[in-house]
């Protein structure tokens, strides 16, 4: 370097170089004031909304809070289902003063340990700090009251609300009213729950699912505005709660309770309806569950033994298809009536079986009936009657019917997942199999369904409405379970004639000494007169394929009264319960005991 | 009064005006960045409440009035006092660096800090003035050649830069540092260095930027890389640099309005009276108002750069187009920060941030430019 000794002044050293070095200086800061001015104009403009949303989000957050679900009661205005509060020990971390010090407060009015109260905090804190975490789910009233008694010193403690049902009946209403339980993952997914959130109780089954919306009521909202702390700043109310609406079953919970204690402990079903307007009045499937206990965590012990042991959530009422038995056969005579195949005075020998394709089909009664006709073969249910008339109609000509009065369809009742079960035809055998000498339909196959045997399967529920069809003169009713809904229905096109002649023997089975549904009788000082069907159906398992243990019969009974004006159908399955006139009948016997007795006490018109 | 006045009328009246809009915009800004309680601000308060209500818009005020008094003293300061006394600056500033290194407040993981007497301060902030004035003094009394300076020529300005840069780095202060050698070197290649020489440096950077890399601490690197990608880690190093793009971006073309800043009154925004004050002015006052600062602020830097020729020596000169520089560089890092062109440095915004010492020596060193470019001069000239 060379040494200026002079005080150098801008002129000395080389100014035009200099004036060019300023210049590039000068633009380099325009050019990156441009750049900024881009770069504003990028965030402001072009993506602006972008952004203002993202503030929004920022700063606003949505509190809810829960409206009650409506209460549902039985036909005479009985509670079923409650919607009962369940108390949440929560803590709001914003308004804490210390923390330590309240979470040892509360281990000590709770007695729970200190670690589980920091556990569950530790473990549901997060940015949002006026968001109440859960300490404890469903605390008693005693504890709620020891909480805010002494609220002046547990800081940022609170006791949260939310609706959950108590079901007065626990077990007896279960299937028909299905229960609420934590919504899962793939319904928060669907569209129909979009706006449900995590923890949400849902109607899983039952009327609680089909009429969710009602029941459910509006969540009511409120608008938080909260800082960066998550502390509240400011708060709006959006919308106020409304109240489920509540709803009225035509189910009479006094049948329910007398058919419960009737069919006991064994696996069965038990509906009643009335046939004039499609009112279910009782529906009973056992085993039953506890739906109180679905609104809370259950623990998968449990839960697998209600989906795969007793398979209790099953509603065998709608969902559990049986082999009619015999109770087919008043279908079978309406068949015959109405193709001219047969008439009143038509007879048939029982000898015990019926010959035919060179293999003997037996009666169920071993002597053989002798000599029947119409009104005898259904009073004691002979199966050769209806062999032959089964060959004489032909299985198509008995499936046509079998569809009219409602089998192998869903009848349409207000539950979910309704079981259609199987009306076999020649037709159904082509859908059914895959190789063409499994496709061929036998005559002999014929013979099995005309006795409600074979593959032809129902449901109890379907059985009911079609009796209540021929019973109430032709109307097949679409059952409703909501009081007040009008059942859809319709009419058939059957003769009065071949109605009421099947209804004689109808009457017969209950009412004549030979009778095979005598214990279905009402007490002689009712006066009222009952009519119905006995079935017995076999049942095919694979047990019993493999000779491992033989399973007992389906037991069966249909029964309607009065005669005259029937007012009420039953239904009553037992599964594996063995002989229908002996198992099943009294069933229905016992409920429509209970059914008129009021009228017997009270006199008509009560 | 009246010489007093005569005195004033021989500043640069349209820089003195230029300072007070910025700093009267920075005013108003800072009242909402400070606000205490916005939801007060509607209610019926009397003026000395609402003015009060924003306690760090009052000290702010203060430091703006401090700071124009000391920048109008100094404006009286001859330039040659500066000459004299740079050298010994420079070597006081590096003896307190020193003393940082060994004994040193640690505070947020740095060794940043002094303490004289109870008296907390940084050795940082004074360096980065002494080491203009050193530079400037160096260059004026060993001028480059026409051609200019050759790589022998320039290790001593090298090594005047390098020492203070190294230590500050070694704090760690990253952005300091890095302004702490932006500045002189600006201002050896603003006066010239041979073109060899010049490729050699920036090959030589380009060289040291990876070994660097590897010198970083973590946090620095995840500043770097969060700047790519600031969604990657919304809520830990992500998060500064996103809710002041949320800031800006909501503010759109006309803003939300005068504290009714939603990103900085509710506090998600970090620093917003500090680093971050440029997000606070684009959220309440939208483009039109951002773009407003931006271009005073160009004018105002474009203006000293064309004072750097109305000055009377190349001590001056250079003093003049170092100040400039060292407030343009910490404007363009701290607005490339929040607009998210560089990584998070904690850099203030001259004169719009909040904060004591740094609108302080903004102002002294603009007290300097407003000296060494005054007018009518003749009698210093002939007398001096």
């Amino acid at each position: 370097m060379v040494a200026d000794k002079s005080a150098s002044s801008v002129g000395e050293i080389y100014q035009a170089h200099l004036r060019r070095n300023l210049s590039i200086t000068c633009l380099l800061v325009a050019f990156f004031l441009m750049g900024v001015t881009l770069r504003l104009w990028h965030l402001q403009i072009r993506r602006g909304d972008f952004f203002r949303e993202r503030a929004e989000n920022n700063r606003l957050r949505t509190l809810f809070s829960y409206a009650p679900r409506g209460v549902v009661y039985d036909r005479n205005g009985k509670v079923l289902a409650l919607s009962r509060p369940l108390y949440k020990l929560e803590i709001v971390p914003e308004d804490v003063v210390d923390l330590d010090e309240v979470l040892l407060k509360l281990s000590r009015i709770v007695g729970k340990d200190l670690k589980d109260l920091r556990d569950a905090y530790q473990k549901g804190i997060n940015r949002s700090r006026h968001q109440p975490i859960v300490l404890l789910n469903d605390i008693d009233r005693d504890l709620v009251g020891k909480i805010l008694v002494r609220k002046y010193d547990l800081s940022g403690v609170q006791i949260g609300l939310v609706p959950t049902r108590n079901y007065l009946y626990s077990e007896l209403v279960s299937h028909a009213l299905g229960y609420i339980r934590e919504i899962s993952e793939a319904q928060l997914a669907s569209s129909a729950y979009k706006d449900y959130r995590l923890g949400d109780l849902v109607g899983q089954s039952g009327i609680e699912a089909r009429y969710e919306n009602s029941l459910r009521g509006k969540n009511g909202k409120t608008q938080l505005i909260v800082n960066a702390r998550g502390t509240k700043v400011k708060q709006y109310p959006l919308a106020a709660e409304v109240a489920g609406s509540d709803l009225k079953l035509t189910i009479d919970i006094e049948l329910q309770k007398i058919a419960d204690a009737a069919l006991g402990d064994r696996t069965g079903a038990v509906v009643g309806l009335n046939p004039k307007n499609g009112e279910v009045l009782l529906l009973l499937s056992k085993p039953a569950f506890n739906p109180n206990l679905f609104s809370e965590a259950l623990p998968p012990r449990i839960w697998n033994e209600l989906l795969s042991g007793s398979r209790a959530l099953n509603n065998r009422a709608t969902q559990g298809t049986y082999p009619p038995g015999s109770v087919f056969k008043v279908f079978m005579l309406i068949a015959g009536l109405e193709e001219g195949v047969i008439n009143s005075s038509f007879k048939a020998h029982c000898p015990g079986f019926y010959h035919f394709a060179g293999r003997d089909y037996k009666c169920h009664k071993k002597g053989g009936h002798g000599e029947v006709d119409l009104y005898s073969a259904l009073v004691q249910s002979c199966d050769v009657y209806f062999y032959k008339l089964g060959e004489r109609l032909g299985i198509d000509r008995i499936a046509k019917y079998a569809k009219l009065f409602g089998f192998g369809k869903i009848t349409g009742i207000d539950l979910d997942s309704e079981k259609r079960g199987i009306v076999p035809s020649s037709e159904w055998k082509k859908m059914a199999f895959k190789k063409p000498e499994q496709q061929k339909w036998y005559a002999g196959e014929t013979l099995s369904v005309a006795i409600g045997q074979g593959a032809l399967t129902t449901t109890p529920l379907q059985i009911a409405r079609a009796l209540a069809a021929v019973v109430n003169g032709g109307t097949l009713f679409a059952p409703t379970i909501l009081l007040g809904e009008k059942a859809s229905s319709v009419r058939l096109r059957l003769k009065e004639d071949s109605l009421n002649l099947v209804k004689e023997a109808l009457l017969g089975v209950v009412a004549d000494e030979s009778g095979t549904g005598k214990l279905a009788a009402l007490p002689k000082d009712f006066g009222i007169k009952v009519g119905g069907k006995t079935g017995t159906a076999q049942v095919v398992s694979l047990a019993m394929i493999k000779g491992r243990k033989e399973l007992d019969h389906h037991a069966w009974f249909a029964g309607y009264a009065p005669h005259e004006d029937p007012e009420i159908v039953v239904v009553a399955l037992v599964e594996h319960g063995g002989h229908g006139g002996v198992e099943a009948a009294p069933i229905v016997g016992k409920v429509l005991e209970r059914y008129f007795s009021k009228r017997f006490l009270h006199g008509p018109g009560y | 009064m009246a010489p007093v006045i005569k005195k004033l009328r021989e500043l640069d009246l349209f820089l003195i005006c230029l300072i007070l809009l910025l700093a009267i915009c920075g005013a108003i800004n800072l009242y909402s960045a400070g606000l205490v309680r916005p939801d007060h601000v509607s209610a019926n308060l009397s003026l000395v409440d609402k003015f009060l209500s924003s306690p760090v818009f009052v000290k702010q005020l203060l430091f703006y009035g401090v700071g124009f008094v000391i920048m109008l003293i100094f404006a009286f300061v001859p330039s040659q006092f500066w000459h004299k006394i740079a050298p010994y600056l420079y070597g006081l500033c590096l003896f307190c660096l020193i003393l940082v290194f060994f004994f040193g407040v640690i505070q947020n993981g740095s060794k940043r800090w002094l303490n004289i007497f109870g008296f907390r301060w940084q050795p940082s902030e004074v360096m980065k003035y002494a080491v203009i004035l050193m530079t400037a003094w160096i260059i004026a009394k060993f001028p480059p050649a026409p051609k200019g300076y050759t790589l022998r020529e320039l290790l001593l300005p090298i090594l005047i830069i390098a020492i203070p840069f190294l230590f500050v780095a070694k704090q760690p202060d990253l952005g300091t540092a890095l302004v702490l050698a932006i500045v002189p070197g600006a201002m050896l290649i603003f006066v010239g260095v041979r073109r060899f020489v010049l490729l050699f440096s920036i090959l030589f950077l380009l060289l040291v930027i990876p070994l660097g890399w590897n010198k970083l601490h973590e946090y620095q690197k995840r500043r770097v890389l969060t700047l790519l990608n600031p969604e990657s880690d919304p809520r830990g190093s992500g998060y500064h640099i996103l809710q002041s793009q949320i800031a800006i971006g909501s503010g759109r073309l006309l803003g939300k309005g005068f504290t009714k800043g939603t990103q900085s009154q509710l506090e998600f925004l970090p620093e917003h009276s500090t680093d971050f004050i440029f997000s606070v002015l684009a959220e309440e006052w939208g483009f039109v108002g951002a773009f407003f600062v931006i271009l005073l602020y160009g004018v105002f830097i474009l203006h000293l750069y064309m004072m750097v020729f109305k000055t009377h020596s190349a001590f001056e000169a250079l003093i003049v187009f170092g100040i400039t520089t060292q407030i343009f560089v910490n404007f363009a890092i701290n607005l490339g920060m929040v607009i998210g062109f560089f990584p998070v440095v904690g850099i203030p915004f001259p004169l719009l941030s909040a904060g004591g010492s740094a609108t302080i020596s903004t102002l002294l060193a603009l007290g300097i430019v407003l000296n060494v470019t005054r007018k009518l001069r003749f009698k210093e000239l002939m007398f001096a």
